[in-house]
């Protein structure tokens, strides 16, 4: 496939876009979103390949990212786009990030030229598991009926410093939570809103569970996953 | 729940965990086949701080590169996740392979500054080794120290096995060396080794030396145990900068640190004589790397690290002999890749427009000057050759170039001091903002301000000045009282550093192995960090002092005799002790000292050998 060229808004330049999807897992998931941008940003230089710089004083690469991840969340759909000033074909360009990553737990999937806005995603699928002293397939049972209730309404602060009620239910698409009896974990898989005005955080999640449910409720450490793994478009189909 | 799954729920709630994780671009993890021993590389501060140290970066990548032997790195975790890792009695690890520190052959420390003692011997607490040296037995590894510390490491005589003194870039692969020889022959033993290596050049072991003591508690005899052992302990240097080994890539933090940019180091030594600069007598002699090198050393950093700044390392970065030469050469290709240089802070008597220009076409780190002293005298007494004229000239052709902060550091508390060498700080100040008004409106910059930053003299070991006393704490405030008096210009801010801080460290950096109680005291009181404000608590450490029955002012502020056997005297550091005593009784004579470039005042450091640039030949 050919790149396209497309005009900068903000001057003649053209560039051309290039998509890399990426997996950032095991210990990695605790570098914060800043420390991943910066990371990749000095991956990006040192891979040569032909970065789109910003015209002005200070020109730096341009290169956005797709929702960002929480500390502590693993996925293995993180996109990044990036502007080159040059038609690069997406193996090229695979190949040559992927030659200056900095560890296994970091791993460039793929890269494409984009079909769609990051700024039009619909859904992110999420793999999670929960382990702690105590923990029963009752918890999984109980934590999956509040899940299926017809709303779940919880006390949100917002900007203004003041609590408002706020119903998820709409932005969660689906809701799993199941009993792993072999490994006496709770594994479930979530698809919740992803689009700008309606972003639903799993933690967000996790906290009204533990709030209204028995789930999580113990005196230790409570040890769990959250693993983004897929991204969908508004309409459910896989985003592009 | 597995020991993994307690760490990551840990994870989860400390702050900044990106400092805990490891697996950073350019971390070095051998195949376990090719492993014979492995050396936990420690820095007892945190992570952040760590990481920007290019001491240890230099040794991590040349003890990396030495058969056999894999360099795993280890930082101090911040409190919130020591006390998490304590109440669930999880150890410290390394951050290449999440290896118990325990567990390694060899645990080395590099000792930058006094107040991280207490950090270093917490973290051996953490990794479950015992404190003292005496109690660990085969099985517990070996204990290094090393850093400019080292050079007086008395106080942690009774913890360390043995410590590097000098450079290590050749010593330390020499030392795992002969301990792979010992194993693989089935020679070893601790103390097998640790003799063995005592007669390696470069390495002091403690245990060895015999310290006795006047009844009033000065030093009567400092004796080797064994006859094929040196009396003295010589340091070690690279004789060839420009052959040493130095990484071509540094590992690229994720988390944000102190200096994120590629660092090269321009030279080594110091060819001022400051009276009461360690670092400008123990690095001597004086060795530059060509501009070859450093071009290309830091062209091959860039493209290994993506960085957008270069930094040069040095003592003193206008006393490199190719200055123009190196900038030229770096902004060949450091300008298209839209890289920046940035230099250290300058000295007043070489700030000249040429150089101006090169900085401000570069990122100037900000305009910086340290006459250290207040009036002309004082500066001579310290041989701080700047006069207040240089000033006046530097800072004139800062404003002129649009700087309008400038930034003078000063030392209180100097030998001879008086109050008109206090008052004359405020006096430099002012006639800094006088010059600034000086020029006309459109030549300068909107506002003015001027930042008089005082720290407390702390007299150092191998220094003309090792011999003082600091003033009492009471005194070192009053100081600062009075020129909080003085200062009274609304465009000059003063910035003072506390003085129990200043004092904790004079009696550390003075002190001998009979402080090794009060440092144990410390450590079993869960004290750690004490160079971070929220940790360093005076009032506790005077306790402690009074506890173990140790008089702190016998090391701070006694005056030394010329012929008192000190602490230390067991390393030689290149500079003579006769000369550093000609330089203090010239001090006290108020008499200057000429630059190595002027003239060769014999100091001693050239007998270490080196690229003699500056030097004499040796005889
Ligand atoms: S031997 Fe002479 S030239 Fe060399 S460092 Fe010492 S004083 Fe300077």
């Amino acid at each position: 496939m050919v790149p396209q060229a497309q005009v900068n808004q903000n001057g003649p330049a053209v560039f051309f876009p290039m998509r890399f999807r990426l997996r950032k897992d095991g210990l990695l998931q605790y570098i914060s979103h800043l420390d991943f941008v910066r990371t990749m940003t000095k991956a990006l230089v040192r891979s040569k390949l032909p970065l789109w710089f910003t015209q002005g004083f200070n020109p730096i690469p341009k290169i956005t990212f797709a929702a960002p991840l929480s500390v502590g969340m693993e996925s293995d759909c993180e996109l990044m786009d990036v502007r080159l000033c040059e038609p690069t074909s997406p193996d090229v360009a695979l190949k040559a990030l992927r030659a200056v990553m900095p560890d296994a737990h970091l791993e460039v999937l793929d890269a494409y030229i984009p079909e769609n806005k990051l700024s039009s995603i619909g859904y992110l699928a999420y793999d999670l598991c929960i382990a702690y002293d105590g923990i029963s397939s009752a918890h999984a049972e109980e934590a999956e009926r509040y899940l299926s209730s017809p709303s779940i309404v919880i006390e949100k602060t917002g900007k203004s410093g003041k609590p408002r009620e706020v119903d998820l239910k709409p932005m969660i698409a689906s809701a799993t939570l199941k009993w792993d009896e072999e490994k006496e974990e709770i594994v479930g898989r979530w698809v919740l809103s992803a689009s700008p005005d309606a972003f639903l955080n799993p933690d967000l999640l996790l906290g009204a569970l533990r709030t209204h449910t028995p789930l999580m409720q113990c005196e230790g450490d409570v040890w769990y996953s959250l693993r983004r793994v897929e991204i969908y478009a508004p309409d459910l189909t896989v985003f592009r | 729940m597995t020991n993994e799954q307690k760490r990551a729920a840990v994870l989860r709630s400390v702050s900044k965990p990106g400092r805990y994780t490891g697996g950073e671009y350019g971390q070095i993890v051998k195949p376990d086949s090719e492993v014979r021993m492995r050396v936990a590389f420690c820095f007892p501060d945190t992570y952040e701080i760590g990481m920007s140290n290019l001491g240890m970066r230099i040794l991590y990548h040349v003890l990396n590169q030495t058969e056999g032997v894999a360099c795993e790195r280890v930082y101090a975790p911040w409190l919130d996740m020591d006390s998490e890792m304590q109440k669930r009695g999880l150890c410290l690890l390394t951050h290449e392979t999440a290896r118990p520190v325990g567990e390694c052959d060899i645990v080395a420390f590099t000792l930058q500054y006094e107040l991280c003692y207490t950090t270093a011997l917490h973290m051996m607490m953490l990794s479950n080794i015992p404190l003292y040296a005496k109690d660990r037995g085969e099985d517990a590894p070996i204990l290094l120290g090393g850093g400019p510390c080292a050079y007086n490491a008395e106080p942690l005589a009774d913890f360390f096995d043995i410590f590097s003194i000098g450079e290590g870039e050749e010593a330390l692969p020499e030392l795992c060396r002969l301990y792979m020889k010992m194993k693989r022959e089935g020679t070893y033993s601790k103390s097998a080794f640790l003799h063995e290596a005592a007669k390696l050049k470069g390495f002091y072991v403690p245990s060895l030396y015999e310290i006795s003591y006047h009844e009033d508690g000065t030093i009567s005899a400092i004796l080797p145990k064994y006859d094929d052992i040196p009396k003295k302990i010589k340091k070690r240097i690279v004789e060839d900068l420009d052959k040493a080994p130095f990484p071509e890539q540094f590992i690229l933090p994720y988390i944000e640190t102190v200096h994120d940019r590629s660092v090269i180091e321009v030279s080594r030594g110091c060819i001022r004589g400051c009276r009461f600069c360690q670092a400008g007598m123990v690095y001597r002699p004086i060795r530059e790397k060509s501009p070859d090198t450093l071009s290309r050393q830091a062209k091959c950093l860039y493209d290994h690290s993506g960085h957008d700044e270069v930094s040069m390392i040095t003592l003193s970065i206008s006393d490199y002999s190719a200055l123009g030469e190196l900038t030229d050469k770096l902004l060949e290709w450091a300008n298209p890749a839209h890289v920046g240089l940035s230099l250290p802070s300058l000295r007043i008597d070489s700030f000249g427009e040429q150089l101006m220009q090169k900085v401000s076409s570069v990122r100037a780190s900000g305009i910086t000057f340290a006459p250290e002293a207040g009036t002309q005298r004082l500066r001579d007494v310290i041989n701080k050759n700047v006069s207040e004229e240089d000033l006046m000239r530097s800072a004139e052709i800062a404003f002129r170039a649009g700087k309008g902060s400038v930034k003078l550091y000063f030392m209180q508390g100097l030998p001879t001091e008086t109050e008109e060498d206090l008052a004359g700080i405020a006096d430099l100040a002012n006639k800094v903002v006088d010059v600034y008004y000086s020029l006309p409106k459109s030549e300068r910059n909107r506002s003015v301000n001027v930042t008089v930053s005082v720290s407390c003299f702390v007299p150092k070991p191998f220094t003309a000045f090792q011999w003082e006393g600091q003033d009492t704490l009471g005194e070192m405030e009053k100081k600062q009282e009075f020129l909080r008096s003085v200062i009274r210009n609304k465009h000059v801010r003063f910035h003072w550093h506390d003085a129990r801080v200043s004092r904790l460290e004079a009696i550390f950096a003075k002190g001998d192995r009979r402080l090794s109680a009060v440092l144990a005291l410390a450590v079993e009181e869960g004290v750690c960090f004490d160079a971070w404000d929220e940790c360093f608590d005076f009032d506790a450490w005077m306790r402690r002092f009074e506890k173990v029955g140790i008089d702190p002012s016998f090391y701070a502020n006694r005056q030394m005799s010329k012929d008192e056997i000190l602490p230390w005297d067991m390393i030689e550091c290149g500079v003579s002790r006769e000369f550093l005593w000609r330089e203090r009784e010239k001090a006290y004579g108020e008499k200057t000292t000429p630059s190595c470039a002027e003239q060769c005042s014999g100091c001693g450091a050239s007998e270490c050998g080196g690229e003699l640039r500056w030097c004499p030949k040796r005889k």
